[in-house]
């Protein structure tokens, strides 16, 4: 019967928590919008070539740099291509690659944290000094060797992106973690006998997530933008497919004569990385406002 | 709760609507612009036309003279004639020269035995008249007397000797020294006269000789062969000073032999972005920039204080076909031609900035054979690759460099777009002009491309250095510069034959039939004849452009 009472108790504490997490975040209107903005954008990345009016790839020289009007509202590229459908279109691209590179980058980064928080000592230190190195290196930078030696792609986009932010994550987890371990809690599962390997994961991580799904966030919009820098320099994914970067990057000597080309898929990364930032901040306050310190928006 | 960071929170979200609508307002006002300058130019061609008028015939007529001034009555409203240009020196060695825009500053001090009027026909410089030998071996130059260099000393066969044997000094460095040919030696005749033996007739020989800039023997035997650094020249302008990456004056040679300038001083300002030699020119800082950036060609032209020059240049721009695999059946290779429509590129990548390949060669060559162009017909193209039994999962790599041609990057991915249109999947291959050049000097069977767009500029307008250089089997790269690998020793014959004949008309004949077999085995996709895009101010009148297209030549300039 007590037994009974506590788990209920436990239950509806844990209620408590999430409609407050949720009430917090709502009270943050920036964040709110912000989360259907992403809603829509993820709605265009599923179903953007369904919705889209044009083929994206079908070129028209002769419709070339048209501005925008009712058949082309976001008007046409430099080979007369409909900027709107190659929005919709590549916003699968953009926002895919930066989705798989934070849950690849986050899932190593999170395991190296939890193992080198918990154990400590020389494992620790070795997976510390190598987050350093990493950490020292400019982030864009990195990714450009990475996609450098990788060779042009999606995947080497991802990889690129994932490697050279996952160091974060190692950072963030192993402070996290490290407060954890000296928690009743944990002690008390280890004197229970529960092997490192359970308190890690079922203790420690769940413990340890909410900082985790913060950075993550932030991180959805960086990688945004690091996809986004790439494609620009003439790294990103290869033309003819419409990455936003990429059709920033290779239209952009129309900055000046035909600036639509360019505008329409920057204000879209624009309003896309500003989403996530601010969800990033809803979520932060709502979560654990005591956190804000370890954050880093990339 | 309700505190500093509540409110910190509303003023970011201000700052953001606020971002995000002053983006919107800005580009719609752009765009508002940008529709009214389509609307104002219904048609950019056909402007274009008007401005540069279009080649026809053989040879044809290659240097516009925009403004000519005869008379001696001219007076220049000012003194200084400021002009942009893109690079700065690498050498003012007269026997060392690699850019044409250098070359061009230079000539203005220097000059060469012979040049070339506004037909494209040699005219007499430093020598008054030539004579050659009916074997095509012996070449006798009578020179201008009474011309003095700008050191004082006197132009004389002794002088013009130094200068050859310079030249082919193999201590100086010399990229352009096979352009000569096989010259035996020079042989002063008497002080005025010069005869230059060759080992073999080489038919171009005249038509190169402009290349030749002619310096003093003080200079020549103060340097040696190290490089000379000291510009004396017997041309209409004198040498005053190079400041690096910045500015090379010249002034007005006052003891000129010929018409004199009417402009005493000129500063070439060295601008290496065209964005900024634009911005220089519409502040009014300079009277003419060269090589402006296509995307503005509208707007200067519609500007009212500027004369827009768009001269046709001596480069070519073509894809060299990899000949192995599907890609050595000249079938599939005609399918690639007939598979791009070049004057929509021409039109709306390029904006206008170029004329679509009717020949290998640029129209102001000598050798240049107009062919019937491939006429767009992706049906036909498409028949042509099943007939040949094309793969077309294969996926070809096209090979192009970034910012080294007019919209290069732009151009290759509309071909990319017209070769998939015909189902012909391409997958481009970006890079930098230095890495570029690295990966494309190789056997065939290296090369890890199939399509490469590439540009190829002669200095010297003469059809031999486009074909032999191109498609003559000793040539293919990586031992010359041949990209397309041909090999076809029927065409081998007619160009060393044209290399060597020099009666005009049979060297005409052979290049005709030599073009012909090219045209049809289609080892390029044949695409355009590159423009150039340089603007003066209005009052600036009396300059030539030079028979290449890309030389401006300022000695009878004047302002009005």
């Amino acid at each position: 019967m007590e037994r009974m009472r506590i788990l209920r108790e436990i239950e509806e504490a844990k209620r408590k928590r999430r409609r407050e997490i949720w009430e917090t975040f709502k009270s943050s209107k920036a964040a709110y919008i912000s989360l259907y903005i992403v809603g829509f954008l993820i709605f265009i990345a599923l179903f953007g070539p369904v919705i889209a009016p044009y083929n994206p790839y079908d070129f028209d020289l002769s419709k070339a740099k048209m501005p925008p009007s009712l058949s082309h509202p976001f008007g046409t590229d430099g080979l007369g291509r409909d900027i709107l459908s190659r929005i919709f279109v590549g916003a699968r691209y953009t926002i895919g690659i930066s989705l798989a590179s934070v849950a690849i980058g986050a899932f190593i980064g999170v395991l190296l944290g939890l193992f080198s928080g918990y154990m400590r000592g020389l494992w620790d230190t070795i997976i510390q000094r190598i987050v350093d190195v990493m950490l020292a290196f400019p982030t864009i930078l990195l990714a450009i060797a990475l996609v450098a030696s990788l060779g042009r792609g999606v995947l080497s986009l991802i990889i690129a992106i994932a490697v050279s932010t996952f160091p974060v994550y190692v950072r963030l987890t192993r402070g996290v973690v490290l407060q954890i371990v000296g928690e009743d809690y944990i002690a008390a599962a280890k004197m229970l006998g529960r092997s490192s390997l359970y308190i890690m994961f079922r203790h420690v991580l769940p413990n340890s997530l909410s900082p985790i799904i913060v950075q993550s966030t932030y991180y959805m919009g960086s990688s945004i933008l690091i996809a986004s820098s790439l494609g620009f320099l003439g790294l990103g994914v290869p033309s003819p497919t419409p990455e936003w970067g990429s059709m920033i990057g290779s239209e952009r000597i129309y900055l000046f004569s035909s600036p639509h080309i360019v505008v329409f898929p920057g204000l879209f990364i624009m309003i896309a990385v500003l989403s996530f930032n601010l969800i990033g901040d809803g979520l932060r306050d709502a979560l654990d406002p005591k956190m804000r310190t370890y954050f880093r928006r990339g | 709760m309700v505190d500093l960071r509540g409110v910190s929170k509303t003023i970011m979200v201000l700052t953001v609507i606020v971002i995000i609508l002053a983006a919107v307002v800005a580009s719609v006002l752009l765009l508002q612009r940008q529709g009214e300058q389509i609307v104002s130019t219904t048609s950019p061609m056909k402007s274009l036309t008007t401005t540069t008028p279009q080649p026809t015939g053989t040879v044809t007529t290659t240097v516009l003279t925009v403004a000519t001034a005869t008379e001696t009555s001219i007076t220049s409203k000012k003194d200084v004639l400021k002009v942009a240009i893109g690079v700065d020196p690498d050498t003012l060695d007269p026997h060392g020269q690699t850019t044409t825009t250098v070359s061009n500053v230079l000539r203005h001090v220097y000059e060469s035995l012979l040049w070339f009027d506004e037909k494209g026909n040699l005219i007499p410089v430093l020598a008054e008249r030539w004579e050659v030998s009916p074997d095509g071996l012996e070449y006798i130059f009578y020179l201008r007397k009474n011309v003095r260099f700008h050191d004082g000393s006197e132009l004389n066969a002794t002088v013009v000797k130094a200068n050859i044997d310079r030249w082919f000094d193999p201590g100086v460095k010399n990229p352009s020294r096979s352009q000569l040919g096989p010259v035996k030696e020079a042989v002063v005749v008497d002080p005025y006269t010069i005869k230059i033996y060759l080992k073999e007739p080489y038919a171009p020989f005249l038509r190169a000789l402009p290349s030749l800039l002619i310096t003093s023997l003080n200079v020549i035997n103060k340097f040696g062969n190290k490089t000379i650094t000291e510009v004396v020249g017997t041309g209409p302008y004198k040498f005053v000073s190079w400041e690096k990456g910045k500015k090379i004056v010249l002034e007005r040679n006052d003891d000129y032999w010929g018409q004199k300038p009417y402009i005493k001083r000129i500063e070439w300002l060295i601008i290496p972005e065209a964005s900024t030699r634009l911005a220089a020119l519409l502040a009014g800082d300079v009277d003419f920039a060269y090589n402006l950036p296509p995307t503005d060609l509208e707007r200067v032209k519609n500007d009212p204080r500027f004369t827009v020059l768009t001269p046709t240049s001596n480069r070519v721009i073509f894809i060299a076909i990899q000949p192995r695999g599907p890609l050595a059946d000249p079938r599939v290779r005609q399918a690639l031609n007939y598979a791009i429509d070049k004057d929509a590129i021409i039109n709306s990548v390029l904006y206008g900035l170029a004329i679509k390949a009717d020949s290998i060669v640029p129209p102001h060559f000598f050798g240049y054979v107009p062919m019937k162009p491939y006429e767009y017909d992706p049906q036909k193209a498409r028949r042509l690759l099943e007939e040949a039994g094309f793969p077309f999962d294969k996926k070809l790599v096209l090979l192009h460099p970034t910012g080294r041609y007019l919209q290069d990057k732009q151009v290759a991915e509309a071909i990319q777009a017209y070769l998939s249109k015909i189902g012909v999947q391409v997958e481009l291959k970006t890079m930098d002009w230095p890495s570029f050049v690295a990966s494309i000097l190789k056997p065939l069977d290296q090369k890890d491309f199939d399509l490469l767009l590439l540009g190829w500029g002669s200095t010297v307008p003469d059809a031999h250095f486009v074909l032999y250089f191109n498609f003559h089997s000793s040539q293919a790269a990586p031992k010359g510069l041949g990209e397309a690998h041909y090999n076809n020793s029927e065409v081998d014959k007619l160009l060393e034959q044209a290399a060597k004949e020099t009666d005009e008309n049979k060297r005409l004949e052979l290049y005709k039939k030599a073009t012909e077999i090219i045209w049809n085995d289609a080892p390029w996709i044949f695409l355009y004849v590159q423009k150039w895009f340089y603007a003066s101010t209005k009052d600036l009148k009396g300059y030539t452009i030079y028979i290449d297209g890309e030389q401006i030549y300022f000695n009878k300039a004047y302002f009005s």
